[in-house]
């Protein structure tokens, strides 16, 4: 059963220069116990349509229409006090920024107690028990002294576990992690990978899980949602995208043959995506990604296409989906 | 291998190179000035052609090394020989200070060398494993002061170093000198009366002049142009003439092996860490670097073809001919992907792959012959990031460029390097072609490293093996190996000696006291 459902969400930006959509027609959906993953490049709308769910956007941004359904509710209909409750409690975001979005002048024990305090009525004293084994549940080593440290003399890695372990402090159905390991080095995400891992398996927490890096999608993702242009272009259990099937959306392919593999032969060149993404303000007619599109046909150019189901389990939004027809096609 | 090794030229060979960033003091009462040792001796060469890439964690000092190189900060210690120019192009100041000092230095060398020899024989008496230990570093210091100072000789006079008349050599040799930087001198200045006499030419040619006109208007600059060729001519044959004076000397000592065997050591390449700042200018339109961060590495008042010119501009590459130069980056443009008619733009009217190739156009406009490429590619989408790798490449091929890639990403890495170098906390781990590191790695770290890679394979999803914990502090890094407190193999002699870094098959080095996937070598 899905945990939370995204059905048809525009979140848009008014600006000086005219409305942003950001958001353009999302809909996806996170099951209880599993990990979705959002991939797509700088600007696809990925991290803003997470941000709708719990209201975090900027204030010229407004959900223009949609539903979010969690845990059965509409969320678009509750007030802000009831958001208050589910922000932290029920769900809770892990953002990419350890240093920015931990308090510099609060201990951690005084951060990692605030959840406790206003969701779960703890006095201080309890909170601070909880506090230390929160801290032992992420893995950080002597966490009684690290209570007691401010964020800056902390590494990235162990910032990233504090706000791990704020997060799930409440054990909250839904974990919102937005590129919770781009700023951390290899052996360090490796680390924090795996705790993330673990902590779903042992407590079945859902995870969004929000990434541009592919290869980091394999390893989290159960599900996966490629987007562009603020629009899900592909949708299939992570299986599916990462082996060569029949059907797959261009962007997808090309975004699989720009990244080197570790086993790509040296000397090929790789395959790059010609071009750039296009300008909010300025989106294409049609298919929004024709422009940079190999197979693009003047249908491409003029309509756009719809997400269709090309086989259980498995979304394209493209008029081509099929890859023999694409190279018989043209 | 080694065969192989002696056909390909080298372009840069460091040794020893080490950067310590002084930190300030806490108190009035704190004696020890503490130091982040940002790079700890580290040692390699890179050969021309080829694409070095440098791996390793944020705060291993890989970037450092990178402008290190470049000398954009002043070296602490060791030697960058570069051998991009011939010797007697540079005449770097250096030399001059050797000869002039000749038995002094000589004396230096062998009080360093006498004090090296007795440490030696000190320990060799040692008999406990303890003992060793802690002596270790002691005897390796004083070798290495004893090594510089018998290299700053014997790299100038080469075999002359067991000619007892050093007054003789030391004289021959600065007469040398001093025909070859009034050469350079000459040279240059010939440079320049050129360009000007182009650029004066160009002017009347936009104003239509007839050609007689022309001839008329720059016959002065023309006939001063003459005279200064003359001159250079002049100034070359004195100083071949001495030069032919010094192979005279070392016709003499013919078929002597003590002579010989000195004569090796003679170094053609220059001493980058030992220039004065001027001789480093001019050789910065060799090496050049091309920055991360494509949003903060342009000047955002500066319009395209400013920011490419320059360095042009600084180099005085077409000397106030403005149309020469105009053309010239508008090509450079086209070369780096960019349409030529971009070139009144400012930065921020560009997205960040485009802005990126305007930081390779500027880098590349000076024909340089060493990139470092610092995270060129980190900070670009992915789509973005494989459009530069190919045009980096391309740009390789094209130019006959080096490449210094300095990345986090190892897929990357993999993807564009020749040759690997792992570093962790300042010093080289391991290093190796890229095929032998990703077949066979040796350290520990290289192991880990790799395997945390996150793939998009299916199929064969393993589990990493997880380092524990962080890089500790550069500022008082862990004694012996460096890489002890996180390492599963250690053992108590990593806690007390730096390993060398050893050879392990042909051109597999290698830095640790419990190497891995090791095979014995038929």
């Amino acid at each position: 059963m899905a945990l939370l459902e995204l059905k048809d969400l525009h979140t848009f930006f008014q600006t000086k220069r005219g409305t942003v959509k950001a958001v353009n027609g999302v809909s996806y959906s996170v099951d209880a116990g599993k990990t979705l993953g959002v991939v797509g490049e700088s600007g696809s709308g990925k991290s803003v349509s997470a941000m709708s769910i719990l209201r975090l956007l900027d204030s010229n941004g407004y959900v223009a229409d949609g539903e979010i359904i969690f845990d059965g509710k509409n969320i678009q209909d509750c007030t802000k006090k009831e958001m208050y409750k589910i922000r932290g409690n029920e769900i809770s975001v892990i953002f990419q920024e350890p240093m920015t979005s931990l308090n510099p002048v609060f201990t951690i024990e005084r951060q990692l107690s605030e959840p406790f305090i206003i969701h779960q009525g703890m006095n201080k004293k309890q909170a601070k028990a909880k506090v230390i084994e929160m801290l032992s549940s992420v893995k950080i080593p002597n966490p009684e002294s690290v209570a007691k440290q401010y964020p800056h003399q902390l590494s990235g890695g162990m910032r990233q576990r504090v706000m791990i372990a704020i997060a799930l402090a409440c054990q909250p159905k839904l974990l919102i992690a937005d590129e919770p390991t781009t700023a951390l080095d290899v052996t360090i995400q490796a680390q924090i990978l795996k705790l993330m891992n673990d902590l779903k398996k042992e407590k079945g927490t859902s995870i969004l899980f929000i990434t541009h890096d592919l290869g980091v999608i394999n390893q989290m993702a159960d599900d996966v949602a490629v987007m562009y242009c603020g629009q899900v272009v592909e949708m299939a259990p992570a299986k599916k995208i990462f082996t060569k099937q029949k059907y797959s959306h261009p962007y997808t392919e090309g975004l699989m043959e720009s990244i080197p593999r570790l086993d790509t032969p040296a000397g090929v060149r790789l395959e790059a995506i010609p071009g750039a993404v296009p300008h909010p303000l300025d989106l294409p007619k049609g298919c929004k990604f024709a422009p940079r599109c190999k197979y693009a046909t003047d249908k491409c150019r003029e309509e756009e296409p719809t997400l269709v189901k090309i086989e259980e389990n498995h979304q394209i939004r493209c008029f081509y989906p099929e890859k023999e027809m694409r190279k018989d096609g043209k | 291998m080694e065969n192989k090794k002696k056909d390909k030229k080298v372009l840069l060979r460091i040794s020893n190179l080490k950067q310590y960033f002084p930190i300030k003091k806490t108190s009035m009462f704190q004696k020890e000035q503490l130091y982040v040792k940002a790079n700890d001796g580290i040692s390699i060469d890179i050969y021309e052609g080829e694409t070095f890439g440098l791996v390793g964690e944020s705060g291993c000092g890989k970037s450092t090394f990178g402008r290190t190189l470049l000398q954009l900060y002043k070296q602490t210690d060791g030697r960058t020989m570069y051998y991009g120019r011939p010797l007697d192009e540079i005449a770097p100041r250096y030399m001059e200070d050797t000869l002039k000092h000749l038995s002094t230095k000589m004396k230096n060398y062998e009080t360093h060398q006498a004090k090296a020899d007795l440490l030696q024989s000190e320990y060799d008496k040692l008999t406990t494993d303890e003992e060793k230990y802690n002596m270790h570093a002691k005897v390796k210091e004083a070798k290495k002061i004893a090594n510089d100072a018998f290299l700053d000789i014997v790299q100038v006079i080469g075999g002359f170093f067991i000619e007892k008349d050093l007054q003789k050599v030391s004289n021959t040799f600065l007469k040398e000198y001093q025909d070859n930087v009034a050469w350079c001198i000459a040279k240059e200045e010939l440079r320049k009366l050129e360009s000007e006499f182009e650029a004066a030419v160009a002017e009347k040619k936009a104003k239509k002049a007839s050609q007689s006109d022309i001839d008329a208007a720059t016959a002065k600059i023309k006939a001063k142009v003459e005279a200064k060729r003359n001159d250079v001519k002049a100034k070359q044959a004195t100083f071949e003439a001495s030069k032919k004076e010094i192979d005279a000397m070392r016709a003499a000592y013919k078929g002597n092996a003590e002579f010989e065997k000195y004569e090796s050591y003679r170094d053609e390449g220059v001493d980058l860490a030992r220039l004065t700042e001027e001789e480093t200018r001019r050789l910065r339109k060799d090496l050049q670097l091309i920055f991360q961060d494509p949003y903060s590495s342009l000047n955002p008042r500066m319009s395209v073809g400013q920011i490419i010119g320059e360095g042009l501009n600084a180099h005085k590459v077409f000397h106030k001919n403005k149309d020469k130069m105009q053309d010239y980056i508008m090509q450079v443009m086209e070369d780096c992907g960019l349409a030529s008619y971009m070139i009144h733009r400012y930065p921020h009217q560009f997205s960040g792959g485009q802005r990126q190739r305007i930081g390779i156009a500027r880098s590349l406009a000076l024909k340089p012959k060493f990139v470092v490429c610092d995270e060129a590619v980190s900070a670009l989408d992915v789509s973005i990031q494989s459009q530069i790798i190919n045009l980096l490449l391309d740009l390789k091929e094209k130019e006959n460029l080096t490449y210094l890639f300095i990345s986090h990403d190892l897929s990357v890495i993999k993807y564009i390097s020749d040759r690997i170098g792992v570093m962790y906390l300042g010093n080289m781990v391991e290093l190796a072609t890229t095929e032998d590191l990703f077949a066979a790695p040796m350290h520990p770290y290289t192991e880990a490293l790799l395997s945390a890679i996150p793939t998009t394979d299916v199929e064969n999803k393993t589990e990493p093996i997880l380092i524990e914990g962080d890089i500790p502090s550069p500022i008082k890094p862990p004694k012996g190996c460096k890489f002890h407190t996180r390492c599963k193999y250690c053992t108590d002699i990593c806690k007390k000696v730096v390993p060398d870094l050893e050879e392990m098959t042909p051109g597999h080095f290698v830095a640790c006291h419990h190497k891995r996937n090791v095979v014995e070598s038929k």
